[in-house]
């Protein structure tokens, strides 16, 4: 037997070798949960206690978009994971209405680390950097989680927002801009030494 | 400024196998979404509450309905549609079927182990796993059971390589996605009598202790000759997954000392008179629990429980007398004393008893006073228990050097899977695993070590420590690639058009640049060895 593809799916599709595929819905929803099942459940798992919830919830998760497949309208693969990734959203926040408890924000020390290095923050700046974010507000905190430790596209965090990427990319503009002053407060506030590359920093960041 | 939330940054990072192993089949979902096992949210409660009466009242007379007036066949595709089975053919449904074909022929030995059909037997493989086989198990082709002695047949894997020399397929894909199945351990088992190829009897079962290296849960799967795919067949209990040195079937092979073994030292003996006495304490609890009788306490003559001689030549004696022969330390009433505790021990033909009270202890030398002939034949007795005891000495020992083997052989292995299987055939414990992700991608267009371009037709890219691997073929212009994982070390081979085993060695993939690879090509049977000295 032979394996038929050397690409992986994702890689034809970024390529732009589209097939001209006359599937349904379904088996679409198939495709994705083949190809990002793994992205869908960290992004799940990232706020969820145990792996087992996350896995019920990620279950749920595509039971309602097979169940609910009918009402998708757009044809595009990338529009129908986002929507995916939605319900995904969904599904965690009413999890936590059920529990009566308040969503909880699991991220891995390493994402945070890879997240400051691209930033070429320092050790005190990445304590500083966690500091900031648990005085974010929720959904201010949520962008920056998607973005940059789950990495999703904008398409599909605007698909869970319900915003557009431009007010997205604008909202998280000012997010970065926040935590960069907070830093540079907090820094004054204890006297640290790391001002001065703070403030360099800021007009990057 | 006070924190609106905490950030959890100290928890486990889950891997993608460990996540995989949550992933149900996808036909498992459509099968529940339309079988209307699953509703979607958005209606009140009440309305579903209403709507689900009214659906479970429907269904309650529909199934009563069906169970009591549907001909037997509508009945049984009605069942059909939960089974297990039926929900993971996902696995295997775009697969396109291939046979197990070891492409350079058998080269996985098996091992052979002649067994009597009548009996039981527990046997032990070369690599460790335990194979218990119940008495008359197998049955032959007419379903009569099998009385001559019959040859079973075990080879187990625990490589990609030797799973590939095999020709066992360890690959299928699904939705255009492909996969590799990722094993914890595979094996063969098959029985014969005279050529003649046994089955296992209904209601059957041979349990196996397979030892394993991966600690997490697996699939476990059937290889069906017939449909030629790998069939799931449940997925592993916790319980049934336990570290080596833990597994209760290899601690039955496990040496232990008996009570019959236990050595009496008397040599350190120091004698001290006794001064705890009581004389309200009676003559029988002379010692603790312990029932002695003094016949004739000026004599110095006492009987002696049994449990005070089991370990000497008069163990098989309903009674023994006995006298203090060292009268001049005995004292009378040390029959009053309650003693922690009392033995009698035996160099060659001398006894000795020992009496213990606290941090005290006594030892005076004993005669035994018995009928000569009674004499004679418990000392036969004893000569027979003494065999006997030997025998089981050595088996004893023998099991411990065969624990000590197994335990050497299996140091790779830590953790024993307990499977059972109802059926003779290739099994295995494993998931499936797509493409290495966030991979690199090696050139398929591979020249050999005279820089000659080298035709195949699939190549194969395996993590040896992950113990799986992935075909890649060429039979489209836009497979030029293989994909491999750069913090892995991967091994690669093909076949040449020439028949000649190409290996891509570890270093290979960390120097591959642009749109070639340099491959090493050897005759088949240096390959081979070469191969397998990589993988292990």
């Amino acid at each position: 037997m032979k394996m038929n593809a050397l690409f992986t799916q994702n890689e034809v599709e970024d390529s732009g070798i589209i097939l001209n595929r006359k599937k349904s819905i379904e088996a679409e929803i198939g495709e994705i949960y083949d190809r990002h099942y793994i992205e869908i459940f960290r992004f799940v798992y990232s706020r969820v206690d145990d792996k087992e919830t996350a896995a019920d919830l990620v279950s749920t998760t595509f039971l309602k978009a097979l169940k609910n497949a009918d009402k998708f309208t757009s044809r595009h693969s990338g529009a129908l994971k986002s929507w995916i990734f939605t319900i995904a959203n969904n599904e965690v926040l009413l999890h936590f209405r059920k529990q009566k408890v308040q969503t909880k924000y699991y991220v891995e020390m390493e994402k945070i680390k890879q997240w400051s290095q691209e930033e070429n923050f320092s050790d005190d700046m990445m304590a500083l950097l966690i500091e900031c974010m648990e005085q974010l507000p929720d959904q201010e905190y949520e962008l920056i989680q998607w973005k940059y430790f789950d990495r999703l596209s904008f398409t599909d965090i605007a698909s869970i927002t319900g915003k557009t990427e431009e007010s997205l990319r604008t909202a998280l503009f000012r997010i970065r801009k926040k935590i960069g002053t907070q830093m540079i407060t907090i820094s004054k506030s204890r006297g640290l030494e790391i001002l001065l590359a703070l403030t360099i920093l800021l007009i990057a960041f | 400024m006070k924190p609106k939330r905490t950030l959890i940054t100290d928890r486990k990072p889950i891997t993608d196998n460990e996540i995989l192993r949550f992933k149900k089949p996808f036909s498992s979902l459509t099968n529940m979404v339309n079988n209307s096992h699953f509703t979607a949210g958005g209606k009140s409660f009440l309305s579903y509450g209403i709507t689900g009466l009214a659906v479970v009242a429907v269904a309650t007379i529909a199934t009563y309905l069906l169970t009591t007036h549907q001909p037997e066949t509508q009945k049984a595709d009605i069942e059909q549609i939960t089974t297990v089975e039926d929900s993971t053919k996902f696995y295997a449904q775009d697969n396109k079927s291939r046979k197990i074909e070891p492409p350079f022929g058998e080269r996985i030995d098996y091992e052979i182990f002649k067994i009597n059909n009548k009996k039981a037997h527990d046997i032990k493989t070369k690599n460790g796993s335990i194979i218990h086989i119940p008495a008359n198990t197998f049955i032959d082709k007419d379903g009569n059971e099998v009385n001559k002695d019959i040859e079973i047949y075990y080879r187990d894997f625990y490589n990609p390589f030797d799973i590939y020399l095999a020709g066992i397929p360890m690959d299928y894909d699904s939705a255009g996605i492909n996969y590799s199945f990722m094993s914890a351990g595979m094996f063969q088992i098959d029985a014969q009598s005279n050529g003649n190829q046994l089955y296992m009897k209904e209601g059957k079962a041979i349990d196996i202790s397979l030892v394993s290296e991966k600690e997490e849960v697996y699939n476990f799967y059937e290889y069906d000759t017939i449909s030629n795919q790998w069939v799931y067949l449940y997925r592993e209990e916790e319980e049934n997954l336990l570290p080596l040195t833990q597994n209760q079937a290899m601690e039955d092979y496990s040496y232990s000392f008996s009570q019959d073994e236990i050595q009496i030292d008397t040599t350190d003996i120091t004698l001290h008179p006794q001064t705890d006495y009581t004389q309200n304490q009676l003559i029988r609890s002379f010692v603790g629990q312990r029932k002695m009788e003094v016949k004739e306490p000026e004599s110095y003559v006492f009987s002696a429980i049994p449990e005070m001689y089991k370990n000497t030549e008069y163990y098989a004696l309903d009674s023994l007398m006995l006298e203090i022969d060292s009268k001049e330390k005995f004292k009378p009433n040390y029959y009053h004393v309650r003693w922690d505790r009392v033995e009698l021990a035996q160099e060659d033909t001398n006894l000795t008893l020992i009496l213990q009270k606290g941090s005290t202890t006594s030892a005076f030398k004993v005669k035994p006073i018995i009928n000569p002939l009674k004499y004679k034949k418990a000392i036969m007795a004893f000569n027979e228990e003494k065999k006997v005891q030997e025998i089981r000495k050595q088996e004893r020992e023998n099991r411990k050097k065969m624990q000590k083997n197994l335990q050497e052989k299996t140091t790779k292995f830590s953790m024993v899977r307990n499977i059972q299987v109802t059926r003779l055939g290739t099994f295995n414990c494993d998931f499936p695993v797509p493409q290495p992700q966030m991979a690199r991608r090696g050139a398929l267009r591979t020249y050999d070590q005279n820089h000659k371009k080298l035709i195949t037709n699939e190549i194969y890219v395996c993590q040896p420590d992950a113990n799986v691997s992935w075909i890649y073929a060429q039979p489209n212009p836009y497979q030029q690639y293989y994909l491999y994982s750069g913090n892995q070390q991967n091994v690669g081979w093909f076949i040449t058009n020439t028949g000649k085993l190409a290996i891509l060695f570890p270093e290979t993939f960390k120097k591959t640049k642009g749109d070639s690879c340099l491959a090493v090509v050897y005759e088949s049977e240096v390959g081979i060895n070469m191969l397998s000295k990589l993988m292990n």
